[in-house]
């Protein structure tokens, strides 16, 4: 039996009317600490080191001390690729340079079944360095499984002689990675705090040096390696502002960071004519990219709860997907509301809902970026505990975001391929010559495609994570 | 009830494949495969009892190069002379394909190709006209863009501004050019070749048999660095072949000389190109180490 995904949200009760957050990083994806990913809405209201993500200037209201969490993520999430018509396959010619026949490829067109787990610690710190108003904190997520998983994919028919295979753009790979953030905040009145600070991504210049002694044997090659890598920083800026009636207020901005990776290959070819220009190949990947943002909060309490609404504005017109190619995102506005219900003095429960919208415009041409819009809920709560005289506080939190399914048909509007193609492209010009007839190709008239993502996908799912902290 | 949430998230949200709105492509027969056709059977008639006269050559030559086979496919149009079954041998190149090696064909253009000079050597010879005599040609020497005094031995120029070395298809780079299918790349060079063909009279107006090729280049540059890589061509003469036909209506064969002009032109033989022999694809199993 097949559930339309709004019969899903509903039964989950995650219905939302705002749009939430598209996702890059595990924390963009999930949230930061237990509290955040179990209310969801925090740039107003964030506590503890987990501010530093929500909002650095809320970060002043962190009590000192260390978190130490547990993290792991689970996933339904599929892309079922529609049944390829007959007649589009890439035939067999006998002309040099065609491209490889439908068939020889190594590996078989084939769906997208889940994505690969995460698994990893979270930390966290804040300190006062003996004042009053002043507090320094970082908080960092470390793999458990794989410190950074990077692949570069092509979004269109090149991807055919590969994995031959689509993937989630922004929730796949993208968030299996070390996440590393600090900053520091000051109260400048009693109403008000400011903070800054970075979050943290490395990026490297690769290059090799190859020496090819005998053309006929490619399998015995001379390389040398040159790596270099460098530190790459995004801006973490924020203001906090108390309200009266128990209300706040929080602003905050993200900056942009990439892990891209860059530089050459010099190839030498025992043989070439010495005055021959060695061959060079250009590399650039942007395996990680986290877009910037601009976030308002809002935070009220109101007895023994406190109401908490957040609204993002993401700037995914600015991304590069992992051949560092530009795309045409939308930036999207993203919302979250929370909840917290402090039913004892030691113990508070929080929820939240939201609702997020692909920055992905419908990919009918020749892209294949699959995403989809989320809907989001989660539940957690905090209990503190005293133990031999030390006070800890105990959190957890386990969120559920359904992909609301997405069904792509292939635009019947085709162009021949070339770099600037954006239509689904065909891969054999009509034009082409039969070099022993004479005469065209019967089999290369029309659309020859083997773009993965033709004639069309249906992608969805759902994809959750479940986590623990403890905070002394 | 949570048991029943579970249940419907892991159950209940699965991606069902969608149908496609794209119909089935079907091609139109554009004839372009079927070829030409002639209503003589080439090699068919009682023969003249004698060589003289023009013949249709097919020669399939196979060579490796980077472990892989490549084939050589060219159509001669031959002019033979007989005196006392002692034959001299004149060759007109029609046409020639080269099968690809790691993707890339060679294409050798037309003007190349009418520029090669073939240098009379020396003399072929038959045992018999009948069924089952021997043919040995006459050696075929051809050079490329090059002017060597002693054709047969002299080693070829190492360098382009060598006088020996010239522009034959008079593009203004040195040798001949040979392109790269779907490609820019352009690669300039000499070449030598020299090929004999040994068979049998399969019929007296048709003699199939093996070659001996041995192939000289030398590369003189290219517009790409990887294009001017040359590679050693080795001989693969096992897997070499050769038919050819008579074609110009004497002892009952077929007559191509479609403006009755005497002269049976590279044009006149094209119809005839696909029915002269079964030409194969190259197997890189045939040159397996």
């Amino acid at each position: 039996m097949r559930y339309e995904p709004y019969a899903c949200a509903l039964l989950l009760g995650v219905a939302s009317l705002w749009p939430v957050q598209a996702s890059a990083g595990p924390f963009d994806l999930y949230g930061a600490g237990a509290r955040g990913s179990a209310m969801g809405a925090q740039v107003a209201n964030a506590t503890g080191p987990w501010a530093i993500y929500y909002n650095p200037g809320a970060l002043t209201g962190a009590d000192v001390g260390l978190t130490v969490g547990g993290f792991a993520t689970y996933n339904s999430a599929q892309i079922a690729l529609m049944n390829r018509p007959a007649g589009y396959d890439i035939p067999e010619l006998d002309v040099a340079n065609s491209p490889t026949p439908t068939g020889a490829e190594t590996n078989a067109r084939q769906d997208t079944d889940g994505l690969e787990p995460i698994y990893g610690l979270t930390f966290g710190g804040v300190t006062s360095l003996g004042t009053k108003r002043l507090r320094l904190g970082f908080i960092a997520f470390l793999p458990t499984t794989e410190l950074l998983n990077m692949t570069a994919r092509y979004n269109d028919e090149r991807e055919r002689v590969f994995s031959n295979k689509l993937r989630f753009e922004l929730i796949d790979a993208n968030p299996q990675r070390f996440d590393a953030e600090l900053a520091i905040a000051y109260r400048l009145t009693e109403w008000a705090s400011f903070g800054i600070g970075g979050t943290f991504l490395t990026g490297a210049n690769v290059g090799t040096d190859v020496y090819l002694q005998d053309p006929t044997d490619q399998e015995n090659i001379d390389i040398n390696l040159d790596v270099r890598t460098e530190n790459r920083w995004g801006l973490l800026a924020g203001l906090q502002v108390l309200l009266p009636h128990d209300m706040k207020l929080g602003v905050s901005y993200r900056g942009p960071v990439s892990f891209r990776i860059s530089g050459e290959n010099r190839l030498q070819v025992n043989g070439v004519a010495d005055d021959a220009e060695e061959p060079r190949q250009t590399l650039d990947w942007t395996p990680k990219y986290s877009p910037g943002s601009l976030a308002l909060g809002f935070a009220w309490n109101v007895g023994s709860y406190q109401i908490a609404a957040d609204a993002r504005w993401v700037l995914w017109s600015d991304y590069r997907d992992s051949h560092s190619q530009r795309t045409n995102f939308n930036d999207v506005l993203q919302t979250r509301l929370g909840l917290e219900y402090e039913y004892s003095k030691e113990d508070r429960l929080q929820v939240g809902l939201g609702f997020d919208p692909t920055p992905i415009p419908e990919q009918s041409g020749r892209t294949n970026y699959v995403d989809n819009d989320r809907v989001l809920a989660s539940l957690g709560s905090s209990h503190d505990v005293d133990f031999y005289g030390q006070g800890f506080e105990f959190s957890w939190f386990l969120q559920f975001q359904i992909l609301l399914e997405n069904t792509i048909n292939k635009d019947a509007t085709i162009q021949d391929c070339s770099d600037s193609a954006t239509k689904i492209c065909d891969e054999i010009s009509d034009s082409l010559i039969n070099p022993r007839t004479g005469q065209p190709f019967p089999e290369a008239q029309g659309l020859q495609t083997g773009n993965p993502g033709f004639p069309g996908y249906t992608s969805g799912g759902w994809i959750g994570a479940v986590g623990g902290e403890v905070t002394f | 009830m949570k048991y029943l949430v579970i249940a419907i998230l892991l159950g209940g949200c699965t991606v069902e494949r969608q149908d496609s709105t794209w119909q089935d492509q079907r091609f139109d027969d554009m004839g372009a495969d079927v070829g030409l056709t002639i209503d003589a059977g080439l090699g068919e008639g009682p023969g003249a009892g004698t060589m003289a006269g023009t013949w249709l050559m097919l020669h399939e030559g196979s060579t490796c190069v980077i472990n892989d086979e490549q084939l050589t496919h060219a159509w001669y149009v031959v002019e033979i002379q007989e005196t006392d079954r002692v034959m001299q041998e004149s060759r007109k190149l029609c046409r020639v394909d080269l099968s690809p090696i790691l993707g890339l064909r060679v294409i050798i253009p037309e003007v190349v190709r009418d520029s090669i000079e073939f240098i009379d050597v020396d003399r072929g010879y038959a045992s018999s006209l009948r069924v089952g005599g021997s043919y040995s040609s006459s050696t075929e020497l051809a050079l490329w863009g090059l002017d060597l005094e002693n054709p047969l031995d002299d080693v070829l120029p190492a360098q382009a501004s060598d006088p020996r070395v010239i522009d034959s298809d008079n593009d203004e780079q040195p040798g001949v050019t040979f392109e790269i299918e779907n490609s820019t790349c352009r690669r300039y060079q000499g070449q030598r070749q020299i090929i004999r063909y040994d068979g049998v009279f399969a019929t007296p107006n048709a003699v199939e048999g093996s070659s001996i090729n041995v192939t000289d280049i030398k590369v003189y540059g290219s517009t790409e660095p990887l294009c001017g890589i040359a590679p050693p061509v080795i001989s693969n003469d096992a897997h070499s072949r050769f038919r050819m036909v008579r074609v110009d209506g004497a002892g009952g064969a077929i007559d191509l000389d479609s403006n009755g002009d005497g002269q049976i032109s590279c044009e006149e033989a094209a119809p005839a190109f696909d029915e002269v022999m079964t030409i194969r694809s190259a197997d890189r199993a045939n040159c397996a180490r």
